[in-house]
């Protein structure tokens, strides 16, 4: 599924630009918690989490994912959206809580 | 910076308002015009720079204020080719330059206005102001704030662990400070790109990130300083990290996946659910750590290029 399909599918809005919109998705990390990220061991993937803080963008750095995902509606401070600018990842804001914005990304199981 | 209850969009924005002043949204290039300007000329003027009112001045003295309003009055009830003076607004009210942009947004939800002249502590219009003009402003200041945010990260990346070369092995070193959230993950970025550059596979240098970046934010929630050091064989990555105290007591106990002692407040921003050191562990290839109450901790981990460990949860 490609990274815009994925955000189409949150109803997300975009708050850093991706480079690649056609990136291919394969899987996301849904925590709060970022060592449960940094423990996931993924590829091709985008983080779903309702932790605004500027380590989701450097641990988003760390794991190489391909996108966060902000969920609730939250909004990430102008310190994030400069962090993820600088370090590439395309950010989004979803209005779907994490466990609604994990079932429309459902096809990303069954694609595998 | 805030950490907790981490502000969004719509706060940043309120605390904006109080620290703009009006002068800093408030429009500089005026049109104005005087009480003997016909309100036909003032359509032209309106209609050329695109605006919906300007202030009428007499000896440099705001008088009155003339909007797009008096000129459609004035085109209904045809004294559209009379002169300003006698149909302006003349209870003018103004706000001064000085004044927190907050103070203009309650004016403009008093009283209903298109526009605000401002003026001077000496009361001499110096500028204009719209709700539009308020709104522009704050967006670009918070343009601004992310550009800065990513000005400073691009700049701590590369003057992050100044890096030497003794034959084949890259050093670098990093000092880490207890409590420093901000600095948290620079070692770990440059630590990745260093390898990425140097051609390593994309999962081994993701390991060594995720290692240095979960002994990074140790030191920081637990201990009282400390730093990493990292150097880059031909072969493998080995990552030091120490810090000063207060060690662990229970080393065993720290190792054990969920096990804490972080604060709420770090658990709050998302650290402490005990996967740091099992995690560390997950990652290297060899793994050892050494820590005295009183002392601190030194934490060895060795990750191979070839190496076929999986960081994996899969």
């Amino acid at each position: 599924m490609q990274l815009r399909e994925v955000a189409l599918r949150l109803g997300a809005e975009e708050l850093v630009r991706p480079a690649t919109p056609d990136v291919e998705i394969r899987s996301a990390a849904a925590a709060d918690l970022l060592s449960d990220i940094l423990a996931t061991g993924k590829d091709e993937f985008v983080i779903l989490t309702g932790l605004v803080s500027p380590q989701v963008i450097r641990t988003a750095q760390v794991v190489g994912a391909l996108a966060i995902f902000l969920v609730r509606g939250k909004h990430p401070t102008q310190e994030m959206i400069g962090l993820a600018q600088a370090h590439g990842i395309p950010l989004y804001t979803t209005p779907l809580a994490l466990f609604e914005s994990c079932v429309r990304l459902a096809p990303l199981v069954e694609e595998r | 910076m805030s950490v907790i209850g981490a502000a969004n969009g719509f706060s940043v924005a309120h605390e904006l308002v109080y620290t703009l002043k009006v002068r800093d949204a408030m429009q500089k290039d005026l049109v104005t015009v005087t009480p003997g300007t016909t309100l036909r000329e003032v359509q032209g003027l309106l209609r050329e720079h695109r605006i919906s009112g300007t202030p009428v001045l007499e000896n440099d003295l705001l008088v009155g204020i003339v909007s797009l309003e008096d000129i459609i009055n004035a085109l209904d009830h045809g004294h559209i080719e009379e002169s300003v003076g006698r149909w302006m607004t003349r209870e003018v009210v103004t706000i001064q330059e000085n004044m927190p942009l907050r103070r203009a947004v309650e004016f403009f939800q008093r009283y209903q206005y298109g526009r605000l002249p401002v003026v001077d502590a000496e009361g001499r219009l110096c500028g204009i102001l719209t709700q539009a003009d308020i709104v522009v402003r704050l967006m670009l200041e918070l343009n601004r704030m992310a550009e800065e945010a990513a000005r400073r990260e691009t700049e701590l990346l590369a003057q992050a662990g100044a890096a030497t070369t003794s034959g084949p092995a890259v050093t670098m070193e990093f000092s880490v400070n207890a409590g420093d959230f901000d600095n948290a993950g620079i070692a770990s970025a440059r630590i990745k790109s260093a390898l990425q550059e140097r051609g390593v596979d994309l999962k081994v240098a993701r390991r060594a990130a995720i290692a240095t970046y979960e002994a990074e934010t140790n030191i920081i929630i637990h201990s009282i300083g400390g730093s990493v050091k990292a150097q880059i064989d031909a072969d493998r990555i080995t990552i030091e990290a120490a810090d000063w105290g207060p060690g662990i007591e229970d080393v065993e106990r720290a190792l054990r996946p969920g096990f804490s002692t972080a604060s709420e407040l770090v658990r709050a921003m998302g650290f402490g659910a005990g996967m740091g050191l099992p995690n560390i562990q997950k990652c290297a290839d060899r793994f050892r750590i050494e820590s005295t109450p009183g002392t601190g901790t030194r934490l060895h981990v060795e990750i191979d290029f070839d190496s076929t460990t999986s960081d994996g949860g899969e």
